[in-house]
């Protein structure tokens, strides 16, 4: 070491002495120690509460965590599996388009405190769920959406809660779109496709472009049409008033519908439907058609009577034309929408097309529903599930039903052919006429039979054949059974016949998962794009 | 959460039982803690506050609660008057260009061209094992004291310390020139 340096640094460091009179405080300093650690430990206390609300933010923001901790609050505070439902419950209507288990056969008053079981799915076959606000009808309700942690073959489940009415969210049928999503989200080919439009029907309404509305008031105007127009013909929707937690059934009505079945089906021919409603909500449901028919009760649960297995193809058709929602079919606040001029018998209509994907193409696109309605009366003419079935609604002088418009006629094509055909009557039932024991189930009728569920959309990118480089898709209408087995099925596209068989084929070898909370076996029906 | 009576017992004894006591070590050490700060920084006050800072970390860190505790004091006490350190000069340096902050007073001009001064800004700018090893090297700790207070070899001290005194005087002289 450089002694020079050494002592050079010496003298300069030796100026930092303090001054040799201070005596640091000890007494002072220690009391200063004790108090810093005290704040330091409720310091400590508010930045723990801090990373802990924070943390319980995070869980509460992603959507499985989110389920489990729901789960757990369940399990902690709730009988396994059944929610306790808060208030009174009336006798509960069957909530339109599907058919759920209700209030037994003519109850009324209040149930205070009665347990249902929850919506909830099997937390393993989900990873995890979501809640948005959503319209129902003439209320708002809270939807629930499952994202299933299965094969693209599954089904994104979704269940629609009342508030209050938890116990809601476990009758109503799975919707359709959250299903498209979450089969696009897990499909391999996730990646856009070009395909072909979808071919000439001489049913289809709309031959121009459609139009995207220019203005957020143009689009809420276009939607508003579909549920005014959907409503309008809903004489079976319950009535729900804030604060929507004692729903009416509404009107009681008798509803006859007489129909002829057509098509490539297992059973067809004339057939007959009613169903009467009492002012209870209890329900009791009659059909033939073919060699099937079937007497239930829909009260607390399903009576059936009549043939066992599935509910035939057109018959499951003719209850969700007669009986069904149109209105929850779409997701109003995430679709496109697009409207295009059409006329039908010289009348000018306004069509409105839906989809949970952005399209622009020139005509309709295969994702695209298809409402067609009459500006001036604002009834709903036409409807469309998918391009190739086509429903054309026809209203006679006596449609009015209390403030519904009920079409009194209906006709069905398919792949450019009439396959269904019906007349439609309500009216009020005789008070007198109806005998209470028509709603009470006899000991013949313990059978339970399936629920229908609202028609699910599904694209299936398993490629068929291509055609000039595009793919050309056929969409399969088709019925599923409980355990997801494919019942009946057809083409709703057969210019090309080998293409068709060959998209049926394909639908018919899969196998289909319907999620598994419902009450009661869901037989579903479903259009399957495949491509 | 179920409590039984074992694990309460063993909650007490955590608490009553500890060998460390804090006031025994701060009473003992505290004084010297404050001299090596205020070595450091101007302020007497401040460098008092600083020791009391350094004791609440000990007390809160168990590692350093055993052996080499003393030379554990040392290391954070110096650090900690460095940091300060070149904090405070950083802020003067800072106000200065924005044209913020208090005028000089009296005290601070007077202190300002005093060579305690000018040690403590060449302090600033040296390497931080350098400075360290100066300041405690000059408060009186032998070799083994700052190998085991720095964490170093003790066979390696000599050099370092060389080299941190050829660095400051090279950096003294560079902004005050030969006196």
């Amino acid at each position: 070491m450089d002694k020079n340096d050494d002592r050079w640094v010496e003298d300069r460091l030796a100026t930092l002495t303090p001054d040799s009179g201070w005596r640091p405080n000890v007494t002072k300093g220690f009391a200063e120690l004790r108090k810093r650690a005290n704040q330091n430990a409720r310091g400590q206390t508010w930045i723990w509460a801090i990373v802990t609300m924070a943390a319980c933010l995070c869980l509460i923001a992603l959507p499985a965590s989110r389920m489990r901790i729901r789960r757990l609050w369940e399990d902690l505070f709730f009988e396994s599996d059944a929610v306790r439902v808060s208030g009174g419950i009336r006798a509960v209507p069957e909530l339109p388009g599907g058919t759920g288990i209700k209030a037994s056969p003519g109850v009324s008053g209040t149930n205070q405190g009665q347990q249902f079981r929850t919506a909830v799915p099997d937390e393993s076959r989900i990873t995890g769920h979501s809640e948005t606000h959503h319209r129902y009808s003439t209320q708002t309700a809270r939807r629930i959406e499952y994202i299933p942690s299965d094969n693209v073959a599954d089904y994104l489940g979704m269940g629609v809660a009342m508030d209050g009415w938890e116990t809601v969210a476990s009758l109503l049928p799975i919707s359709q779109g959250p299903m498209i999503r979450a089969t696009e989200e897990s499909e391999p080919s996730s990646t856009p496709v070009r395909t072909t439009s979808p071919p000439y029907d001489p049913f289809e309404p709309v031959t121009s472009k459609p139009d995207a509305p220019g203005t957020p008031e143009a689009r809420y105007a276009a939607i508003s049409l579909i549920r005014r127009a959907a409503y309008s013909q809903a004489f079976f929707a319950p009535i729900f008033e804030p604060p929507y937690t004692h729903p009416e059934p509404g009107a009681p009505y008798t509803v006859r519908v007489s129909f002829a079945a057509g098509g490539d089906t297992r059973d067809g021919g004339p057939g007959e439907m009613e169903e009467t409603r009492n002012v209870a909500g209890a329900r009791r449901w009659t059909a033939r058609v073919g060699s099937f028919s079937l007497t239930r009760i829909i009260a607390d649960r399903f009576y059936d009577l009549g043939s066992p297995g599935p509910i035939p193809i057109r018959l499951q058709m003719v209850r969700w034309i007669v009986l069904g929602n149109l209105e929850i079919l779409t997701d109003f606040t995430t679709d496109s929408i697009r409207t295009a001029n059409a006329t039908l018998q010289g009348a000018s209509l306004t069509c409105i097309l839906t989809s949970v994907t952005a399209t622009a193409s020139a005509g309709r696109d295969w994702s695209e529903k298809e409402y067609c309605i009459d500006p001036q009366s604002e009834r709903l003419r036409v409807y469309s599930a998918a391009p190739g079935i086509y429903i054309v609604y026809d209203y006679g002088d006596s449609a009015a039903f209390h403030d519904h418009q009920v079409p009194n006629q209906f006709t069905v094509s398919e792949a450019g052919t009439v396959v269904l055909q019906g007349t439609i009557s309500v009216k009020d039932p005789d008070p007198s006429s109806l005998d209470p024991a028509l709603f009470i189930p006899t000991e013949q009728m313990l059978r339970t039979g399936v629920g229908l569920l609202n028609p699910m959309y599904r694209i299936e990118s398993r490629t068929t054949s291509k055609s000039s480089g595009k793919l050309q898709p056929v969409v399969v209408h088709a019925t599923l059974s409980p355990d997801g087995n494919v019942l009946e099925a057809e083409a709703l596209q057969t210019s090309d016949r080998t293409l068709s068989q060959s998209a049926v084929e394909l639908v018919k070898r899969t196998k289909y998962k319907i999620s598994n909370f419902y009450p009661y076996p869901p037989q579903g029906e479903l259009f399957v794009t495949v491509q | 959460m179920v409590v039984n009576s074992s694990s309460e017992a063993a909650a007490e004894t955590t608490i009553g039982e500890s060998p460390f006591d804090i006031e025994t070590i701060f009473l003992a050490q505290y004084g010297r803690v404050a001299r090596v700060i205020a070595r450091v920084v101007r302020d007497p006050a401040r460098a008092e506050e600083l020791a009391v800072e350094v004791f609440l970390k000990l007390w809160r860190t168990p590692k350093a609660q055993g052996d080499g505790m003393d030379g554990w004091l040392y290391r954070v006490a110096v650090r900690k008057g460095l940091d300060e350190l070149r904090s405070r000069t950083r802020r003067t340096r800072y106000e200065a260009q924005v044209g913020v902050g208090s005028l000089p007073g009296p005290e601070e001009i007077c202190a300002a061209g005093e060579e305690q001064e000018r040690v403590r800004l060449v302090l600033t700018v040296l390497d931080s094992r350098q400075a360290e090893l100066l300041l405690l090297r000059s408060h009186g700790l032998s070799y083994d004291e700052l190998a085991a207070a720095l964490n170093l070899n003790v066979a390696s001290i000599g050099t370092l310390l060389s080299r941190a005194e050829r660095a400051f005087r090279k950096e003294y002289v560079k902004r005050y020139g030969q006196e």
